[in-house]
């Protein structure tokens, strides 16, 4: 059960920078009196920004899930599969 | 146009049809054939019981009071969700291995298994979330009357009524009923409740229909599409504040924020749905985007019906019910309806999983602890106590929902919706340091987490419940007016002198400061019991396997026999039953004895016991029957000190059998050499006899012949004696090599080192050789041409080098031309030379090369024509190289001929040659 890196560090930033985003100052930046076909600009910015990142997590998840799968097959002999450096693995 | 028999109609179809769908969905379960059940999309949908009639009718309202505020509630979670990996994956898998069955259960397991925290955390529950189920049933009732009074569109819409005519009690009636028959039927392994789900998943649908419903008939029935929609801030201020923040909204935001994060993770309802009904965490995978859409979609239908509250109906209509009042007002009675319906989806939903969740917490947490220890349990005859225990949750629903509405019957319109939800939400809020810090944080302690938790509940009563109660005229008035003793300083609404804050802020700063605070403060200054370091242990580091296994530290035993009647008052005989005989153990024996049940199956039924009744009650009554129950500190701490020793060691071990392996690689080495060099060794000895034995034998038999009674004539005699000298010289010859390659090779030999010309002895050699050349017809010649070669060496020793060389060369030749010479290259070393004696002979088979200067090799000696020699030439050639400083190699070899190198230090060269 070696994880890519690379996938939960993607799926810890996720949320984070979602939270960011959607914070101020951030958020401000689109407080404007401003219309995108008629719809106002900071709906636009939030609702996108939504929907990136159910898109994300979506794409993740699906990559998680394998991940959960592997980790399920080796279950059985209890078996510690933690890294040998020791390093947090899946907290 | 709608009379309340009409919405009566349809609201109890509504309900029978749930009622239905529940009893369906728990046969097939009992049958194995709900296998629509383990569906993410259904488990997506039952965690959308989040969105309550608090988001069905309150967020409009929210939305038409505070603008964008409202989205909060959604974002919060949308974040938890999609971070599912690291928090709720881990929450889902802790529960599952400790057969958790509520919030309490759970932080009261990391704790240290602590009946009083367990306790604490579900008074607080309930405290908290009663307000909010009479929310649920204050919305229905207001949405009732709203939808069969449509002649008066009055705010506040809860007028004076009877006990009997209140729509909120029948609908308590009818959850306490649905809830008793589908939460609570039988007590099973672990608290999921598929026929509930099933209905709530359905009740979502419903409500998401239902709003979607509305929201379109907003945009295109009310307005002429979305730009049409937006375009009406141009002439009503309020839309146009709906476009954009506020001045100072900032607090508010962030709030709300995190508020709605910690509520999806501690609300019992929610924590009920995500954690405790999870199948796999492959749902979680899939509900990580699912969900968030499904608030995505809620937030969106939120905005046309805000909008075309405010622009469409008057001033006068409660934003609160904008989502019935539209329709109703343009004349659109079934669409109502549809609200109606929608909005009780939302109610029920909440309040059928948060009386379920509650129900299961008092039960386990208020009531359990407190029967469990009247005689009538404890006694003798000992009751069955799984019957009293589905009593008892039933009566804690019925208690429950008494309270909730007479908390909504009571204080009827204190409110907005919006309001009581938050500060429910503060009020579950507080779990969330224990909760996050018991899974991330191992040196957390019972006592800091229930000073935090008491000291955050009491603040948020001082702040948040008291101003409520207060601002409502209710109570504690002069308290909210004066402060405390007249301390202005510490008025409720205003602690330490903050003044202005908006109240929900100014009530989580306060308590999660304090609960945070003193959660890691006491925390960091007491310790841990045993207990509480082998279940921190456990939670923390729930992802490494290795660490699971400090429970075993519980050296328990208890009889079999003590077990199965403990199992069998909690869980009912057939649970039991099973339990035991998948482990081997056939109960009953009244004569039998059994083998004493080791920690593991001792810790196992604990946790089946601890799935029904909690971990705190499951282990005092395991308690009362184990030996060894008393476990000594030192144990526990040792035990998981060894595993994180185990880790270091076994790297550490890694390490060593690297280096035992290389270690071993070498003596194998080693061994082979000295296998192999013993085998020359026998090889030599039996080589050395052999070679003496040829003439000895023949000394042997002529010395008989001499000595026989035959007369001989002189000549034959002559002939005789000749062959014994002959054969004797030969011996002589051979027993010198021997002594001589012995000598060279310890390094006794002297050595008469003096300057001489290389090129000289090789030449000597020749000559030596000329006349064994011409017998073998080989034709010998000279190519170093006139040069001198001056070296420091033994002439006689290097001389015999050349001609056994130059012997070898000549004798071995079998060629039709045979030719031998001598020659001079330059090694690439400056003080090295070079001399090589080369052949056109058939060649050095390659098999032979390796062996070809060790003792007695001969490798040459199957395709010679004759073999007088003993073997040992080449090996003391080389042994007197060696000893000269020098070296002999052989060159090359092929089928067209061999060339030997004889490599020497120059004797005018820096560094001179030094005999050994």
């Amino acid at each position: 059960m070696k994880p890519d890196k690379r996938v939960r560090d993607a799926a810890l930033l996720l949320p984070l920078a979602g939270l960011l985003l959607l914070m101020p100052p951030y958020i401000r930046v689109f407080d404007q009196p401003a219309f995108f076909a008629g719809v106002p600009l900071l709906y636009i910015y939030i609702f996108c920004l939504w929907l990136v990142g159910i898109l994300l997590s979506a794409l993740l998840s699906r990559t998680l899930k394998r991940r959960l799968d592997a980790a399920d097959m080796d279950l059985p002999d209890g078996a510690d599969r933690r890294d040998p450096d020791g390093g947090p693995d899946d907290r | 146009m709608l009379t309340s028999t009409i919405v009566f109609v349809v609201a109890g179809l509504y309900l029978g049809g749930l009622f239905l769908l529940a009893f369906v969905t728990d046969r097939k379960a009992e049958r194995g054939t709900a296998n629509f059940i383990n569906s993410p999309v259904v488990y997506t949908l039952s965690l959308a019981v989040y969105c309550t009639s608090w988001t069905f009718y309150g967020a409009v309202g929210s939305a038409a009071r505070n603008g964008l505020e409202y989205l909060t509630i959604y974002l919060g979670p949308t974040l938890v969700l999609i971070g599912w990996w690291f928090l709720l994956r881990k929450l889902v898998r802790i529960s599952k291995a400790q057969r958790i069955t509520s919030i309490a259960d759970f932080i009261s397991a990391r704790y240290g298994k602590s009946a009083w925290l367990s306790a604490l955390v579900t008074l607080i529950a309930l405290i908290g979330v009663t307000p909010y189920i009479a929310l649920q049933l204050k919305a229905v009732a207001a949405s009732f009357d709203a939808l069969v009074a449509t002649d008066e569109l009055l705010p506040g819409l809860v007028r004076d009524r009877s006990l009997f005519h209140d729509t909120g009690l029948w609908v308590a009636a009818c959850m306490a009923v649905f809830v008793i028959l589908f939460g609570s039927r039988n007590l099973v392994a672990d608290e999921r409740h598929p026929g509930v789900v099933s209905a709530i998943a359905f009740e979502s649908i419903v409500k998401l229909f239902s709003l979607g419903a509305i929201a379109l008939f907003a945009v295109y029935g009310l307005h002429d599409g979305v730009a049409d929609l937006f375009a009406q801030a141009e002439w009503h201020a309020g839309v146009k504040r709906l476009y954009g923040f506020a001045d100072g909204f900032e607090p508010r935001w962030i709030a709300l924020t995190f508020l709605s994060a910690a509520a999806i993770m501690c609300l019992p309802r929610q924590f009920q749905v995500t954690v405790l009904e999870n199948h796999n965490e492959h749902q979680l995978a899939t509900a990580a985007w699912l969900f968030p859409l499904y608030m995505f979609l809620v937030s969106i239908f939120v905005i046309p019906i805000a909008i075309s509250g405010m622009t469409k109906l008057p001033e006068t209509a409660n934003p609160d019910l904008y989502v019935l009042h539209l329709p109703l007002d343009a004349g659109y009675g079934s669409l109502a309806l549809l609200a109606f319906v929608g909005g009780l989806s939302a109610a029920t939903s909440m309040v059928i999983v948060a009386s379920i969740a509650l129900s299961i917490m008092i039960s386990n947490h208020l009531v359990t602890p407190v029967l469990l220890r009247l005689p009538f349990f404890t006694g003798p005859d000992r009751g069955d106590f799984s019957k009293v225990l589905l009593v008892v949750r039933r009566v804690s629903i019925v208690a429950i929902l008494t309270l909730g509405f007479s908390y909504y019957h009571l204080t009827g319109t204190a409110s907005p919706l919006a309001s009581i939800g938050l500060i429910s939400f503060v009020g579950v809020a507080q779990f969330l340091p224990a909760l996050i810090g018991g899974i991330y944080w191992e040196r957390g302690t019972k006592a800091g987490a229930t000073t935090g938790l008491l000291g955050g509940f009491f603040l948020w009563v001082y702040t948040l419940m008291v101003p409520s109660l207060g601002g409502s005229g209710w109570a504690f008035m002069d308290l909210v007016r004066d402060g405390p003793l007249g301390i202005a300083f510490l008025r409720p609404a205003a602690l330490f002198g903050t003044e202005g804050w908006d109240p929900i802020v100014h009530g989580l700063v306060w308590s999660m400061t304090a609960n945070i605070t003193l959660y890691a403060l006491v925390s960091i200054l007491t310790r841990q019991s045993p207990l509480e370091r082998l279940q921190s242990a456990v939670f923390v580091d729930i992802f490494h396997r290795r660490r699971q296994r400090v429970e075993e530290a519980l050296q328990r035993s208890a009889t079999t026999d003590d077990l199965f009647q403990l199992s069998q008052r909690i869980l009912g005989p057939e649970r039991a039953r099973r339990i035991f005989l998948d482990y081997g153990l056939l109960p009953g024996g009244r004569t039998g004895h059994l083998q004493t049940p080791g920690p593991d199956f001792v810790a196992h039924v604990e946790r089946q016991i601890a799935s029904s009744v909690g971990a705190a009650s499951a282990r005092s009554l395991v308690a009362r029957i184990a030996k060894g129950e008393i476990i000594s500190l030192d144990a526990v701490i040792n035990i998981l000190d060894e595993t994180q020793e185990a880790i270091r060691y076994s790297r550490e071990l890694e390490r060593k059998s690297k280096e035992l392996e290389e270690t071993a690689a070498q003596l194998r080495r080693a061994n082979a050499q000295l296998t192999r060099m013993d085998r020359l060794k026998d090889d030599f000895l039996s080589r050395v006899s052999h070679e003496l034995r040829t003439p000895m034998t023949s000394i042997c038999s002529f010395s008989e012949i001499l000595a026989g009674e035959q007369v001989l004539d002189s000549q034959q005699t002559r002939r005789f004696v000749h062959i014994i000298q002959q054969e004797s010289r030969r011996l002589t010859r051979l027993l010198d090599e021997i002594l001589d390659l012995n000598r060279l090779e310890s390094g006794r030999l002297e050595w008469d080192l003096r300057t001489v010309d290389a090129a000289q002895v090789v030449r000597e050699a020749m000559e030596t050789m000329r006349g064994l050349a011409r017998n073998n017809a080989v034709a010998l010649e000279d190519r170093m041409g006139a040069r001198s070669l001056p070296v420091t060496a033994d002439a006689d020793r290097l001389k015999q080098v050349f001609i056994n060389l130059l012997s070898n060369a000549i004798k071995f030749n079998s060629t039709d031309n045979p030719a031998a010479w001598v020659e001079i290259a330059d090694a690439a070393d400056g003080g090295l030379l070079e001399i090589r004696i080369r052949d056109n002979g058939p060649g050095i088979a390659p098999e032979d090369q390796a062996r070809l200067f060790d003792k007695f090799a001969r490798g040459w000696n199957t395709r010679s024509r004759r073999s007088d020699g003993a073997g040992l030439g080449l090996a003391i050639s080389r042994q007197i190289m060696l000893n000269l400083g020098g070296d002999l190699t052989l060159a090359s070899s092929s089928d067209k001929g061999s060339c030997f190198a004889v490599t020497l230090r120059r004797a005018d060269a820096d560094v001179p040659a030094v005999a050994e």
